[in-house]
Parts: C-alpha cells; sequence; structure tokens
C-alpha cells in the first residue's frame, strides 16, 4: 500500500502538464475508483482510550456502473463501495480491530476548471469488524478533488488522480480518512478535439 | 480555457498541508511515549468437583495447569513477566482454611487483594482463568443466576456455592489493569457485557460497559461447554484444548504425571521454536485467539452440540503478547 502511495506521489508531478475536456449534457459513463487511505479512528469518551486517535491502513474501491452529465461542469454518478481497514498500529496491550464495509454510494462531480474538479459522496455502509460478523450501519461524507492526468489516446477514457477525505459517521465514533488513488471514467462519447486544453 | 497556474499552486500548497496533517496523525501511536512493558497477573480458578456431590470434571484441572504451563512459556519465549496464582479443588481433599481453596469467599477474598496490590500497575495485565461449572440449564432461560460460576464447597454441610457473573465483575472492576476474563464453562457467553451500540446511530451507555475488560468464552449464554479426551492425553475443556492449541501447546512433547490422584507434571510443553498459530506480526490478539479457538471448534463438534465461543464487541481488541515489548523497559 505503501509503494502505491508512493508511486502516486511520484506522478503527481505529472498532473501540473494536464489538460482537461468538456462533456456534452446527458452523456453517460461507468467508471472505477481505487483509494489508498490513513485511516484515523477516533475513540469515544467510554472507550476511555489513551490515544486520541488510532491509525489504520485502508483500501477503497468504488465500481460506477452509470454515471450522466448533467452539465458541461456536473456529473452525477451512483455505484457501489467496498472498503477494508487493517488493524491500527498497537499501543501498549490495546489495538484496534480491522473492519470491512460495503454499500451504495452517490456523488456529484463538479469541475472547477478543466483539470480540477471536487467531488462530494455520501455512502451507506454495512460494516463489520473482521472475525465477528457483527454488522452495523457506518454512513461516509466524502470530498475527494480530481486531477485530470495526461490525456489519453481515447478522448473518451478519462483518469484522473484523486485526494480522498473521507469522514465516517457510526453509534459509537467517528473516523476520518485521507489518502491517494486514481479514478477511471469510460464515456459513452468521445470529446470534441478542439476542446481539448493545450 | 487555460491553465490555471494559480490554483494549481493552491491546490499543492493545500496537499502538503494534508500530507504533514496526515503523517502527525499517523504517527499518534507513534510519538506518544510507549507505557511500560506489562506484567502478566494471571489467576486460575478451577475445579474437578471430587470432593462434593456435584458432577466431578475430568478435564478442568488439567486444563488449568496446561494453561500455566502454556502462558509461563510463552511468557519466557516473548519476553513477558508473568506471575501466577492457582486456586484448585483437585481431588478428594478439602482444605477449607487454606486460602487458594475455591471457596466464593476465598476467590473474592484474592481479587480483593489483588485490587489493592502495588504489584499492579495500570498498563499490567490481569488474566482470570476458570474452568469448572456454570450454573443453569438448557429450559431454565429466565434464570437470573443461570451462567454464574459453581465454587467450592467451603464446609461439610453444602454442597457448593455459586459466585455470581457481576460479583466477578465488580472485582474486575476494582483491579487497575487490563483484564482478560477466560471463562471455559457453560453458559459462559452470560458474562460478557454489550457494547454499547445500537443500530439507530447512537449509542447506549449505562449498561456497565467496561473498556478495561475483555472476554474469552468457551460458550453463548444459551450453550453447554463439553470436554473430551481429543487426542488420547487425557480429557480437556473443547475451548481450552484449542486455546492451548493455539498457543503453540504440543501434547506430544512431554508425559503426564499423576500420583495419587493428583496431577504432579503436565503432559505437553511449547517448543521454543514451535510454530504458535495466534501469533501473527509478533504478537498474540485476543481476537485471533478467537478466530481459531471458534473455527476449530466448529470442525469438532457436530451440529447436535453446538458450541460457540464468544468474545467482547466493539472496535477495541487486546493485545495478549508483543515482541515489541521487550524493547520497552
Amino acid at each position: 500500500m505503501l509503494c502505491v502511495s508512493m508511486i502516486l506521489l511520484l506522478a503527481l508531478p505529472l498532473t501540473m502538464v494536464s489538460a482537461g475536456h468538456v462533456r456534452e449534457e446527458s452523456e453517460v459513463s461507468a467508471g472505477l475508483r481505487v483509494e489508498s487511505n490513513w485511516y484515523g479512528s477516533i475513540p469515544s469518551g467510554f472507550h476511555n482510550d489513551p490515544l486520541p486517535i488510532r491509525s489504520h491502513l485502508a483500501m477503497n474501491t468504488s465500481v460506477f456502473p452509470f454515471s450522466v452529465v448533467l452539465s458541461p461542469t456536473v456529473e452525477f454518478s451512483t455505484g457501489f463501495s467496498v472498503t477494508y481497514a487493517s488493524t491500527s498500529l498497537a499501543y501498549g496491550v490495546s489495538i484496534w480491530r480491522a473492519f470491512f464495509a460495503f454499500g451504495p454510494t452517490v456523488e456529484f462531480t463538479m469541475a472547477l476548471n478543466p483539470s480540477f474538479s471536487i467531488t462530494t459522496a455520501g455512502t451507506l455502509f454495512i460494516s463489520s469488524y473482521v472475525h465477528l460478523k457483527d454488522p452495523t450501519l457506518m454512513v461516509r461524507l466524502s470530498a475527494i478533488p480530481e486531477l485530470e492526468l495526461l490525456p489519453l489516446t481515447d478522448t473518451r477514457h478519462s483518469i484522473t488522480l484523486v485526494f480522498p477525505v473521507h469522514v465516517d459517521l457510526r453509534s459509537d465514533y467517528t473516523s476520518v480518512s485521507a489518502g491517494l488513488g486514481l479514478r477511471w471514467r469510460y464515456y459513452s462519447k468521445s470529446v470534441n478535439p478542439e476542446e481539448f486544453i493545450p | 480555457m487555460r491553465k490555471c497556474k494559480k490554483s494549481s499552486f493552491i491546490f499543492m500548497l493545500g496537499l502538503a498541508l494534508l500530507g504533514i496533517a496526515i503523517l502527525s496523525l499517523t504517527a499518534c501511536e507513534l510519538i506518544t511515549p510507549k507505557p511500560i512493558a506489562p506484567t502478566i497477573h494471571l489467576l486460575i480458578i478451577s475445579l474437578d468437583y471430587k470432593n462434593t456431590s456435584v458432577t466431578p470434571l475430568n478435564g478442568t484441572i488439567r486444563d488449568a495447569k496446561e494453561i500455566k504451563a502454556a502462558v509461563q512459556a510463552l511468557g519466557a519465549r516473548m519476553g513477558t513477566s508473568i506471575q501466577t496464582m492457582m486456586m484448585l479443588q483437585e481431588g478428594t481433599a478439602t482444605p477449607y482454611t487454606d486460602q487458594l481453596y475455591p471457596t466464593k469467599a476465598h476467590i473474592l477474598a484474592q481479587l480483593e487483594a489483588f485490587a489493592t496490590s502495588v504489584d499492579i500497575q495500570s498498563t499490567d495485565i490481569f488474566m482470570l482463568y476458570y474452568s469448572g461449572h456454570g450454573i443453569g440449564s438448557a429450559f431454565d432461560t429466565e434464570n437470573p443466576d443461570r451462567g454464574n460460576l459453581v465454587t467450592a464447597k467451603p464446609n461439610n454441610s453444602t454442597a457448593y456455592e455459586t459466585l455470581s457473573i457481576q460479583e466477578i465483575k465488580d472485582a474486575l472492576h476494582e483491579i487497575d489493569a487490563t483484564k482478560l476474563l477466560l471463562v471455559d464453562a457453560c453458559y459462559s457467553g452470560h458474562f460478557i457485557t454489550d457494547y454499547p451500540v445500537t443500530q439507530e446511530m447512537r449509542v447506549s451507555l449505562g449498561s456497565g460497559y467496561d473498556s478495561d475488560l475483555y472476554y474469552l468464552t468457551a460458550a453463548s449464554d444459551v450453550q453447554l461447554s463439553y470436554e473430551s479426551d481429543l487426542d488420547g492425553f487425557g480429557n480437556h475443556g473443547y475451548f481450552t484444548y484449542y486455546l492451548l492449541e493455539g498457543l503453540g501447546w504440543n501434547h506430544s512433547l512431554g508425559d503426564e504425571v499423576v500420583t495419587s490422584g493428583i496431577i504432579t507434571q503436565v503432559g505437553g510443553g511449547l517448543r521454543v521454536d514451535g510454530v504458535i498459530p495466534v501469533l501473527k506480526n509478533s504478537r498474540i490478539i485476543v481476537t485471533d485467539i478467537y478466530e481459531y479457538i471458534s473455527n476449530s471448534i466448529k470442525t469438532k463438534l457436530s451440529i447436535l452440540f453446538r458450541q460457540t465461543p464468544q468474545t467482547g464487541k466493539g472496535p477495541m481488541d487486546m493485545v495478549l503478547f508483543d515482541i515489541a515489548w521487550q524493547a520497552t523497559p
């Protein structure tokens, strides 16, 4: 996971010369997002935890079978997310459990300029600690800045570098996570070459 | 359209700040001064009921003595200090005045002594292992005493006493350490206090939840806990047998010696360089032990004799052994 993060960090300067494009209204797409995150669990008072925050590593994958372009700068996506957080780092005799979660997600992506957009998302997760089979509900709110990577030959494809920030709301404690990832979109139509940014 | 150099710069700056924040937070476990390496204080309570009219159990004492040997051997291997106390009722003897004879009063007195002992630090681990009867039957689901422990008879006129779950929890609550309760008894799932979480997205407190108390119980609150001779080395409780196996105990590494009905030497041992199934990433975690025992019992017992070990819910878990503790004072 660390290696993936390093590779993505090294790829970051490439985004400085990236280009974007404009999509047509009502155009549809499908997509996939994979992320690697630092995941921080914030203990509640009744946990009596000696630390203010517990650090995990997390992986998140979201599949978007249906997205629609609502306007040249706004896209709406529905999909399904799966996430896994490892056990936390140990501190003394305590450690926080690993968990996995899955559930439906909805997103709005707004382009702020041709190469930069921001996505806000909400996900309703069914979450369970690994080995315990004790499902509970968890709501995830996300803000995900996206930078368009280098243009691809086939303009129906789009790959963006994403910097997701998530807040997970549970009944007993809250978590925050942040990381790096990639999002791939496949649109129903190619864009007009004249709309490429030089 | 134009390139947005300014926004890219702001974005990069924001990203850098975010990265710094992430690194700082990630290091929380690393930059906070580590607590001192814990000592494990192990109190073992076990009864075979052969000095009373209660149905005798043939594996409990063997379980208890092997647990003691296994934890001590693991402590030596993992560099963790172990202090052990045994409260046994073994065979037909009736040492009523012996403070280590496990009557209700003696058990509570010992727990109180642990609570006031200056030898136990808040960073230590207190383990209570019990193997014996848990009171109840399959038909008394409303019995408030279900799951209580059956302790040794205190005199010739009483067959046994019971120690309630609440009495044990209250006594454990007074011990300022991280506690692990291991109960190999029928209906032992009653020991587990519900984690304060509901499906209504709110926490329900006031349930007596103790974040310092971790559990491993042999059965659920409606199940029996079975014992049997699983490998030709004598009776063991299923739960304790697989607990021992998970900790790396190997019954073929030594012969049990029984003198006048008393086990004077346990059978088996812990191979110095042997595999410890529950040792992962150089540490042993309670949930990994739970998983190992649960999966092992599932393959051994038929569906007619279901026994599903239990552990506490919620996000918190307990590290029982950690090689890294060797590096801390």
